[in-house]
């Protein structure tokens, strides 16, 4: 037997994405319906008209009314955008014995969570997520599993990310204005991740790129663990923004260029290749450009986004970590020879992901561009989960009709 | 008859921590003047405080004058309400440079408390942060770390001096030494830089020149170089064009560059031509130069020194509160006509540049379209 429905939206800069699921017998989460509508009012992922925002929002809830059967009151927010931040924060205990006990580790652990919490709750600010990194004891660093090891100090060192309090706010503001109640933020790239990593790539060391329309949010996995993630306030928006100046066109004609010809690498047998821009105005000469100046465009914003995230990766120490390479998801994910030209900058292998942690994607055209709010589903039902075996799960709430 | 009222410097020197407080006190033992400064510390062991310098012990309540113990929460939160000790010492400071070792609990935690404090007071904040040495391990760089991006985001300019670097060009692989010389090499560069501010020669820098270049916040590097003899011009910008300190990864753009050049009588107008242009060509070709220059035979006979501080642009996209205004108008020239559908958005800035510009446009990639 499943569970009831949940639900997750997210409200990205060129779409708004509602999506339920129900957590099966064999505890995968199983997506039953998604609906994607056109965004208005929300500018590098952040909402810059609560009104216009709600349209989309009304209009995904009537979608998966009438495709999924399921009337939505209540859904988990995906948050993305620059907004986001994070920082480690450290956890001290001085040991009573010379042996480190579960006591310990679970008071070091609190210690860590609360100082993080205290850190970076303000007025302007609020803790999306927690994560465990690792222990040291006596300055010895690294330790995964401290209980048992000798020492007199241990020390947990916490990952909390972080988000602007008025943009989640106003995010719940719109969906609040279509008649649906957000219980709980979860920060995009990590919900991504637990759709598409599998778990030996978390342990071996692995990127995850989110590519939405207004950023990329880069995570880092690392003995099982993430250690950094961030997000650049760069996304498809720009790549389309920059067809429309190079090629003197409007956003819709420059995005179906992109869609349609454009490749993220620059192919020199496509020198005398042209391609006919789209919705012409009637009765105008019919124009066409350069495949190979359209990739160059592309290529030259995509290029730099890499270098950008891999410059983020060396500030940290965490290049030389991934062995599991890059997974690439979001929107930026469908566009051509894109995992190639990040493995050629990242240097590192790279592979779009697929959300293949979650069933009922099989038939998505672009399955990649759902990751992060099938993780979001993840996410929810693992946190359902953890509540129904007595776990901390207990801050969800489902309220469906 | 006029009467000339004193002024005190609208310029202080904040040290925090053991190390910060040791590279702070060198500076002042080596300035040979007055200069406003104060060393902040949680243990009360501190060594300023037998030094003569003035010391604020912080966090006593809650820390027993005994350290913040390597954690940096602790610090901040001991410290957090106790900051309004500082005004009173502090009045009339319009910039603040703030030195302080990570690795520890207390400079960088301290730090971040004071310069959120000095921010909520209108007061600039140049900090100059060590990164700790790599034989000092991975627990200690972990603690730098976390609290390095917190530091960068909330300082108006943040110059991260990576000791292992700052030592390199010493040669030394003596772990007592290395200690030293990162103190002692950090501690001349920033007396030096007081210099330049506080005893102007003919081309003047003043610290509220210092102060409308530091509103724009972001990141920063900072070198010397000194060399005496026929050739000393051209051996110190061959010096500075390949010190590591001022060619780290990443560091690509400079909105504004500070050249110090510091001399005894002898100095000739071709070597400050020399060296300001040379150093505008290899790292800040577009960026603002401030320019200024020292002339104190007693100090300087016979050698010549260069200060040089690179401004990289914010990477942060909102501005903060409380100082200035329009502080992220951008360190370069694309009107909002290269910006297309981002034309009324805020910009995102990286390393300062305008992302929202395309990137072909400011890779002046040419297109056959």
């Amino acid at each position: 037997m499943s569970s009831s429905p949940i639900a997750a939206l997210e409200i990205g800069t060129t779409r708004t994405v509602l999506a339920v699921g129900e957590l099966q017998e064999n505890g995968r989460m199983r997506i039953i319906g998604t609906a994607a509508i056109p965004t208005s009012g929300v500018r590098k992922s952040q909402i810059v008209d609560v009104s216009q925002a709600s349209v989309a929002i009304e209009s995904a809830l009537k979608a998966i009314e009438q495709n999924a059967r399921v009337n939505v009151n209540v859904a988990m927010l995906v948050v993305n955008g620059p907004h986001i931040q994070s920082s480690v924060s450290v956890g001290l205990c001085q040991l009573e014995s010379n042996t480190v006990t579960e006591n310990d580790v679970n008071e070091v652990r609190a210690k860590a969570q609360s100082l993080a919490e205290e850190e970076h709750s303000t007025d302007k600010r609020e803790v999306l997520q927690i994560f465990d990194l690792d222990y040291s004891v006596n300055d010895r660093p690294g330790i995964l599993n401290p209980v048992g090891m000798s020492g007199q100090s241990l020390q947990h060192y916490v990952l909390a990310v972080h988000a602007s309090k008025d943009a989640v706010y106003d995010a719940s503001a719109a969906a609040g204005v279509a008649k649906l109640d957000i219980t709980e933020p979860v920060f995009a790239g990590y919900a991504a991740s637990l759709a598409v990593l599998s778990p030996q790539e978390m342990k071996d060391g692995v990127l995850l790129l989110d590519m939405g329309g207004g950023s990329t949010s880069y995570t880092v996995f690392y003995d099982n663990h993430i250690v950094h993630t961030g997000v650049i306030g760069v996304g498809g928006d720009h790549v389309t923004n920059d067809v429309a100046i190079a090629f003197n066109c409007n956003t819709n004609q420059a995005e179906r260029l992109k869609r349609e010809h454009g490749s993220a690498t620059v192919d020199e047998s496509d020198a005398d290749k042209r391609a006919e821009l789209p919705n012409q105005m009637p009765g105008a000469d019919p124009r066409t450009i350069s495949v190979r100046a359209l990739d160059t465009v592309i290529n030259a914003r995509m290029g730099e986004l890499f270098k950008i995230v891999l410059q983020s990766l060396d500030a940290g120490g965490y290049s030389h970590r991934l062995g599991a390479g890059a997974v690439l998801t979001g929107g930026g994910a469908s566009l051509k020879n894109v995992a190639q030209l990040a493995a050629r900058e990242l240097g590192m292998q790279t592979r779009i992901g697929l959300p293949v942690n979650v069933d009922g994607l099989e038939n998505e055209e672009h399955p990649a561009s759902l990751a992060a709010i099938a993780g979001a589903l993840v996410y929810s039902g693992e946190s359902e989960r953890a509540e129904m075996h007595g776990g901390i799960g207990g801050f969800l709430r489902r309220i469906f009709k | 008859m006029s009467e000339m009222n004193f002024k005190p410097s609208p310029l202080m020197l904040l040290g925090i921590g053991g190390a910060g407080g040791a590279i702070a006190s060198g500076v002042a033992r080596a300035y040979s003047g007055a200069m406003r400064m104060l060393v902040l510390d949680t243990d009360a062991r501190s060594t300023a405080g037998a030094n003569g310098q003035a010391l604020v012990l912080l966090g006593a309540n809650r820390l027993s004058g005994h350290g913040a113990g390597g954690n940096v929460s602790d610090a901040r939160a001991a410290v957090r309400n106790e900051l309004g000790v500082l005004d009173e010492r502090m009045t009339g400071v319009r910039t603040a440079v703030i030195v302080a070792g990570l690795g520890g609990g207390t400079g960088g935690g301290v730090a971040v408390e004071t310069i959120q404090h000095l921010r909520r007071n209108g007061v600039a904040t140049l900090l100059f942060a060590t990164m700790p040495f790599s034989f000092e391990g991975e627990a200690c760089r972990k603690r730098a770390l976390s609290v390095r991006s917190i530091l960068e985001a909330e300082a108006d300019i943040s110059v991260f001096v990576e000791l292992d670097k700052l030592v390199a060009t010493t040669g030394t692989d003596n772990m007592t030494e290395a200690l030293r010389l990162g103190t002692d090499t950090l501690a001349a560069g920033i007396t030096l830089l007081w210099r330049l501010l506080e005893k102007p020669g003919y081309i003047r820098l003043d610290p509220e020149r210092l102060r409308k270049l530091m509103l724009d916040g972001g990141p920063a590097r900072f070198a010397t170089a000194t060399a005496t003899g026929e050739n000393r011009a051209e051996q110190i910008v061959s010096s500075l064009k390949a010190s590591p300190l001022l060619n780290s990864a990443g560091a690509t753009h400079t909105r504004a560059m500070i050249v110090g050049v510091l001399a005894g009588n002898d100095l000739r107008l071709a070597e400050v031509g020399l060296v300001a242009n040379e150093l505008q060509f290899n790292f800040a070709a577009n960026a603002e130069l401030a320019l200024g220059t020292v002339n104190d035979e007693d100090t300087f006979s016979g050698r010549l020194t260069v200060v040089v501080l690179l401004f990289g642009a914010s990477n942060r996209a909102t501005a903060k509160p409380g100082l200035g205004s329009g502080r992220f108008h951008g360190g370069i020239s694309n009107g909002p006509q290269g910006r297309g559908r981002f034309h009324n958005a805020e910009k995102t800035i990286w390393n300062g540049m305008d992302l929202d510009v395309p990137t072909y446009l400011r890779q002046n990639i040419t297109l056959d379209r």
